[in-house]
This record gives structure tokens, sequence and C-alpha cells, in this order.
């Protein structure tokens, strides 16, 4: 009864491409992605609601499978494009998370997982003036600098996640990366001289 | 630090969920999955073929699958609205409020008072000091009150308290319930608005799981909660709760009432459709929690309440001496005798203070 599944040496694209016919093949996608975006989403919204984005982010694409681009071998930057679409519903809870951190230097995300709460407080005086950075950025400008440090994904993954060109994506890493910066030199950002390179 | 490194540590200690909880979310949406397969099986003949492609060793049943299906759906909605805090939608229409213009007035005028306090910020080595009255049955029927003392370590990792045998006892935080650490109430009391209306949007969407049968029972039994556990709240917060109190429909003032302590403070009450009342207590002179207090505000309606409630509840199974169970008819019992005005429940915060150990008192 297992001869027709998928064998994990197919790429993602072969495999949502067969899943039109055998929807169940769909599920080793979500296999190999789903920890990754659970993870991501976890990091910019809490534990709890990353359940309900990453259970949304599977069924908008499961149910968008016939119209996946198969020249994409990997399906990382679709997925994480519709869990942008769908964090960017949860803005005014994530400023809200960044700006918790930004006043109490405790961190309600990652205070769950974190055992030596004292220690990391201490240690961790960047955290503060980082999360408050992250709350200041613009909704599109925090997903290209985020997808590009949390999810790790390249500049041309970026821009295929989004949908924007690849230029937009260099434009807005420079513009967030100066804002954080200047945060983390204590320079408050919004006296610079306001002249960045647009895509 | 360099921008980069900074933000890759950042929630670095963020792990991989669990694959338990990964089958869970794995669930929620294969069942939606599925159930839209099976309304469409004329299109897509061979696609489900008595297989099943949720993880996990049994087939769920197609019934049971569109039943989760739906559950999915519900989730979605409750995402939109939820993603909306701040801008939630206007409450649907409802008879015209009557909170009078007077108590408005009196509730306003304790915001103002406990905006004017001194904020606290405890060190996280340090332990909030909390000593109060709750209720106690000694056996007779009668609820007497007693004081406890608890110790909260401010970063949350530890409780303590004061056992019977009178010695400090120290334990891990082991939180149960919706128990939150201090530290943890904290985080929650910064990520709410301090802008009234927005604040009691954000009250409704998060008191779901508080008691009361309608929307504004649940908030006024969440705020009343939030000022009665909240032992170290900004004073803006403080004033926003209040000034969110008073956006709820039909809240009452009394210029004086006893709490269970028996200091004199203002109280604040809404009437509940089960005919009791709720009554938050604060200090009039510095607008700070006191206590609460549960009343029977209309006795008939509270013991028909009692009878509809119990009629409605499954009737009790008991096991027999021999294993078997015995399914006990179902005895409506008989309603409470209460009388107007009666104090059913109550409690107060006697003393409450930042200190550097467990034990301490101020």
């Amino acid at each position: 009864m297992f001869a027709r599944l998928s064998t994990p040496t197919d790429d993602d694209a072969s495999l949502i491409e067969r899943s039109v016919a055998e929807p169940e093949l769909f599920g080793m996608l979500y296999e190999r992605h789903a920890a990754a975006i659970h993870r991501y989403v976890t990091r910019r919204l809490g534990n709890v609601v990353a359940d309900d984005v990453v259970a949304d982010t599977f069924l908008i694409a499961f149910r968008g499978r016939a119209r996946y681009d198969p020249a994409r071998r990997t399906a990382g930057p679709w997925l994480y494009g519709i869990a942008s679409n769908l964090v960017a519903k949860h803005r005014r809870a994530e400023i809200r998370l960044y700006r918790a951190c930004l006043r109490t230097g405790t961190d309600p995300v990652a205070e769950p997982y974190t055992d030596r709460v004292e220690a990391r407080v201490l240690s961790a005086g960047w955290q503060r003036p980082l999360a408050g950075a992250l709350a200041r950025l613009s909704a599109k400008d925090r997903d290209v600098l985020l997808l590009i440090a949390w999810a790790e994904l390249s500049y041309e993954q970026v821009a295929q996640a989004l949908d924007i060109p690849i230029g937009t994506v260099r434009s807005r890493l420079n513009r967030a990366r100066r804002k954080v910066q200047s945060a983390l030199n204590g320079i408050n950002p919004m006296t610079l001289n306001e002249e960045f390179p647009r895509g | 630090m360099d921008d980069l490194t900074a933000l890759r540590e950042f929630r670095a200690e963020v792990p991989d969920a669990a694959p338990e909880q990964l089958a869970e979310v794995r669930n929620r949406w294969t069942s939606a999955a599925e159930s839209d397969t099976a309304r469409r099986p004329r299109t897509t003949p061979a696609t489900i073929g008595g297989r099943s492609w949720r993880a996990g060793p049994s087939r769920v049943g197609w019934g049971l699958a569109a039943a989760g299906g739906l559950a999915v759906v519900v989730s979605l909605a409750a995402v939109a609205v939820q993603g909306d805090y701040g801008s939630a939608p206007a409450p649907a229409a409802r008879p015209p409020a009557v909170t009078t213009v007077s108590s408005t007035q009196v509730v306003l005028a304790m915001a103002t008072k406990a905006e004017a306090r001194t904020p606290e910020h405890p060190r996280p080595d340090q332990w909030i000091y909390l000593k109060s009255l709750v209720p106690h049955g000694d056996g007779s029927g009668k609820v007497q009150y007693r004081a406890v003392e608890d110790w909260w370590r401010v970063d949350g990792t530890k409780t303590a308290r004061l056992g019977d045998s009178g010695k400090v006892e120290v334990s891990p935080a082991g939180l149960e319930g919706d128990d939150r650490s201090p530290a943890q109430f904290t985080s929650y009391l910064q990520s709410l608005p301090t802008e009234p209306k927005a604040l009691l949007n954000r009250i409704y969407q998060d008191s779901g799981e508080s008691a009361g049968s309608t929307r504004d029972e649940k908030a006024f039994s969440e705020i009343l909660v939030l000022l009665r556990d909240a032992t170290i709240i900004s004073p803006q917060m403080n004033a926003a709760l209040l000034r969110a109190l008073t956006l709820i429909p039909d809240i009452r003032t009394t210029p004086d009432v006893v709490d269970v302590a028996g200091r004199h403070g203002v109280g604040i009450s809404q009437v509940r459709a089960d005919g009791t009342r709720e009554e938050l207590i604060l200090d009039s002179a510095s607008g700070a929690y006191l206590g609460f207090r549960s009343l029977v505000e209309d006795a008939a309606k509270m013991a028909a309440t009692f009878q509809s409630m119990a009629s409605q509840a499954p009737p009790k199974v008991v096991s027999s001496p021999s294993g078997s169970v015995v399914r006990e008819s179902r005895v409506t019992p008989s309603p409470p005798t209460v009388h107007d005005g009666e104090v059913l429940h109550a409690g107060a915060r006697v003393a409450t203070a930042v200190v550097n150990k467990a034990g301490q008192r101020p």
C-alpha cells in the first residue's frame, strides 16, 4: 500500500506536483518544513499563536498547491511567504511583544525557554535596544530583515517569498540594518539622514 | 555588537517545536484539507483511496474529519479577529447603558488617584510579599476567612508560603491553572493598551474563560482578577483598568462598603444575570485595590438559575462496591437557601510589599 508514496529524494516541486492528484503526499512537505517555519513564527509571535499561523500556512499552501511554480525546486520561500502574510495580521501583537522586552528587559517570547532569567537579563543589555528597533521598523522592512536573519533565506529566496524585486530586498534590508545598528550603538535613527537606495 | 549577530542571538533560545506539538498542528490543517477533498469525490476520485494521510496510527472517520474541519474554520475566524486587537469590532447592539454619570465620575476619580501613585520597579531577584484573606470552611457551613501569606519571586522562578507548621516553604514555581508569576503578569499587563476603549476591547477578546454569562460579565471578572492579582502594576495601567470599567454598561458604585478585613472602601459592582452581584472594593483615599465580594442581589432569581443549572447537569455516575458502574437517577437538589445581600464569597489583600528574601515581612 505504500508503493506510491513519495521517496525522500523527491524534491519539493515534484512532491507538490504529485500531491495535486494524491493529496496525502502534501503531508511530506509538512514533515520537511514545519519545524523550521514553526520556530520562525514562534520567534516573531510566541509559541501559542505560532500553532495557528503554521496550521493556516499549510492549509493555504495545500489549497494553492495546483498553482505552485514547479521551477522552484524548494518550497521553503513559498511557505515563508504565506507565513509572512499571516504574521502580518498579528502586527500589533508582534510589536507589543518587542515593546514588552524593551520596557522590562525580559522577553516574553524567549522567557518560557530560559532557565536562568537573571543571567540573561544581566548579560544581554543589547536585547532592549534591539527589541525597540524591531518594534519601530516598518512591517515590510521587518519581514525582509527577519527572513534573512532568522529564516536564513538568501536575497533571492526573500524576493520569491515576498514577491518583490531583489533590488527591493536589498534596499529594505539596508534600511532595516541601519536602524538596528543605530539602536545598538545608542544612536537615535530618527536623527540620521534618511536617504537610502531604492530597489 | 554586529547587528546581524545580535539579531541571530535574539530569541535564539526558542527551540524547535516538540514532535507532539507539530503532530497536533498537523491534525488541525489536515482535517480541514481532508474535508476539502471529501467534498469533491468526483473530481478527485483516487485521491483519498481509504488511506489516511495524517500522522498517527488510527484513521479518523470522515464525520470526525469534517468536524475537525469546522474547528479549523472557526479557529481561522478567531485568528482574524485576534490579529486586530486595537480596533476590535464595535460591540453588538445592546440595551442602552445605564451606568449613571455619578458612578462613572466616582470610578474616574479613583483612576486619577491610582495614577498618582509612585511606580515600583522591583529587581528580578526580589520577592513580592502578599498577605490575603481567603474563604475557609470550618465545617460548620458558615464561611470563615483566614489569612494566608505568600511570597513570589519577581522573576517567577520560585514561590514560597507560610506552611501550617509556621515554617516558610520555598518551592519551584509550579504554576497551576491560570496562575501567573509576577514577571509573567507584568509582561501581560505591559502588553495591554492604556487607552481605555482599546483596553476594554482587548479584555473582551482575552476574557473568554472568565466567569460570567455575557461578554460584559466576563470583562468585569477579568478586570477584577487583574486588579486583584497584579501585585506590581504601573500607575498608568491601574488607572486604565479602572477607566475601562466605566465603559462597561450597568456598573454601579456604592460610596461606603466594608471588606472582609473590616476596612471601608468604595464598591464598584455589576449585577449578574444569575442574580448575584460582583463587587470590587477600592481604598477611597488612594484608589488601591482592597478586596472583592460576591453577593446575593436577587435570591429568587439565583434560586431559579441554580435549579435550571441542576436540571441540565448530567446524571451522576457512581461506582458500586463490586466495580460495576451504577447510573444514579437524576435528582434536582433543593435550591440553596440564601437571602438578598448575603455575601457568598469574598477576599481581601491585607498587605503587599517588595522584600529581599522569602519569609521576610515588610
